[in-house]
């Protein structure tokens, strides 16, 4: 069941994600034409660009709002009537939810890096592009002594990670502000700023368990050592990835245990 | 008959208002059952409590013996008295989603119903009028082999000649075993097919009994007994 929940949670969002990635694209490959026939626009290049980071800003807000607004929508909104009705449990509902909205996340930033690689190549720059950013990683292998593919592998699980931890605090936020018999959506909001409350909290007694641990107060965070700087990103990543279950449990508990589709 | 449908001491209030009082209740199988009251009587917030939409405040639903939940909703057939398919879909694309989600739906049944009626499978839902959205709606529903019907107002918004279609389309889907709750106001247009009633009124039960009973030994349709007892 979870994999059909997937498959119709992507064909849901791919009418609204498809166009504009279409649109992304499109519009490199319009500059490269340009380009290639050596066309001058009316407009600067000045202008072209802002609308492009615009245009990918815009995108990135767009796949925030989208996976906030299928959870808002499909599960506890009106669509909830047939989403909630269907025989299958509540973790399965909200994980297709997240795996999707995650996904997106990742489309929209790899489209987005795809959208620059044209560009470069079409100004004969990706070659360069691409042996500068080796020289650089390779001279910061070597510097540190670090292994690349473990490397690679702790950044895509931190986007992971925040990601998930991004969407699941405001599913939380949701599911808590539905607690409420009124007054829902504001609910939720006050419900949003309490759980940031929280964390804030939660990562300033960190901050004072490393100054114990590390000694010398907070000494340690100008402190050059990047093994320093690991630990701190590791331990990081622990926190917030705790903390997402934590919110997926209690998202999950609300949508079981206490659902109230007014 | 087996018990399909079994309530203690269900209560459901918002605050320290009791929006649903109706304590025990048990419904076999084999039967169907009018869930009759005013707007705002409490039938609503009674099958969505039944289908797993609220959660009572008090009390306990068991369908087919098990509570309330995941497995409850494969043998529960639900139909909501608003638009609660996906607008994007076309109608195929509604049968596609309800036959991977529902093992007991008969896709054969669904297809020669609309068909029955003209509804066309390539037509989106965006593009349909309310009333042919509930009649796919109530298609639907009805293909499911389910123990419990569920029908909040399934009359409510189509024309008399369509009425007739799904109260019949009603009686010949269910099976022996199954119970229908239909939920709605319209009493002289359903009484024909009811087994049962029940009157609700603010969240009560205020009065319930066999239909047949009523006119055998009061003389009196369901629909005459209703404006009796809620005279206003």
């Amino acid at each position: 069941m979870l994999g059909k929940l997937i498959k119709y949670e992507f064909k849901s969002t791919m009418r609204i994600f498809l166009p504009i990635y279409g649109v992304i694209i499109g519009f490199s490959l319009i500059q490269v034409l340009l380009d290639l026939f050596n066309i001058k626009m009316i407009f600067s290049d000045g202008i072209l660009v802002t609308t492009y980071v615009l245009l990918i800003i815009g995108t990135l807000v767009l796949t925030l709002i989208v996976g906030i607004q299928r959870f808002f929508k499909n599960i506890l909104g009106t669509e909830g009537y047939l989403m909630n009705t269907l025989p299958v449990k509540s973790w399965k509902l909200i994980f297709s939810k997240l795996f999707t909205s995650v996904s997106w996340f990742f489309g929209t930033v790899l489209i987005t890096l795809s959208a620059l690689s044209i560009q470069l190549a079409s100004r004969g720059m990706l070659q360069d592009t691409w042996e500068n950013i080796e020289l650089l990683w390779n001279s910061l292998m070597l510097q540190y002594s670090w292994n690349s593919g473990l490397l690679i592998g702790k950044i895509v699980m931190m986007i992971v990670i925040y990601a998930c931890y991004g969407f699941l605090m405001v599913y939380c936020a949701m599911a808590i502000g539905h607690l409420f018999n009124s007054n829902r959506i504001i609910s939720s909001f006050i419900a949003y700023i309490g759980l940031y409350f929280i964390v804030q909290v939660i990562s300033v007694v960190v901050l004072v368990g490393y100054a114990f641990v590390f000694g010398g107060g907070i000494d340690f965070l100008t402190n050059s050592n990047p093994d320093v700087a690991f630990t701190l990103i590791n331990n990081q990543m622990i926190e917030m990835g705790l903390l997402a279950v934590i919110y997926y449990l209690v998202t999950n508990y609300i949508v079981k245990k206490r659902l109230n589709l007014e | 008959m087996e018990t399909v449908l079994e309530i203690k001491g269900l209560k459901k209030s918002y605050g320290k208002k009791a929006a649903l009082d109706i304590g025990n209740l048990e419904f076999k199988g084999g039967k169907i059952i009018g869930l009759l009251g005013p707007n705002g009587s409490g039938k609503t917030t009674f099958i969505k409590l039944v289908s797993g939409l609220l959660t009572p405040t008090l009390g306990e639903i068991k369908v087919g013996g098990m509570l309330v939940g995941a497995d409850t909703k494969s043998i529960v057939s639900y139909l909501p008295d608003a638009n609660y398919l996906f607008d994007w879909m076309k109608t195929k694309d509604v049968i596609a989603f309800f036959k991977d989600f529902y093992k007991d739906f008969d896709e054969g049944l669904a297809l020669s119903m609309l068909s029955n009626l003209g509804i066309d499978l390539k037509q989106s839902l965006k593009s349909m009028s309310k009333g042919t959205k509930e009649k796919v709606q109530l298609i639907l529903v009805m293909s499911r082999r389910a123990k419990l019907y569920l029908l909040d107002e399934p009359i409510g918004g189509v024309d008399p000649a369509a009425r007739d279609y799904i109260l019949k389309t009603i009686i010949s889907n269910y099976n022996e075993e199954a119970v229908v709750v239909i939920a709605t106001h319209l009493i002289g247009d359903v009484e024909n097919i009811l087994d049962d009633f029940i009157f609700i009124d603010e969240g009560k039960v205020v009065l319930a009994g066999s239909v047949d009973e009523v006119r055998e030994e009061k003389g009196k349709s369901i629909d005459n007994l209703f404006r009796e007892v809620f005279k206003c």
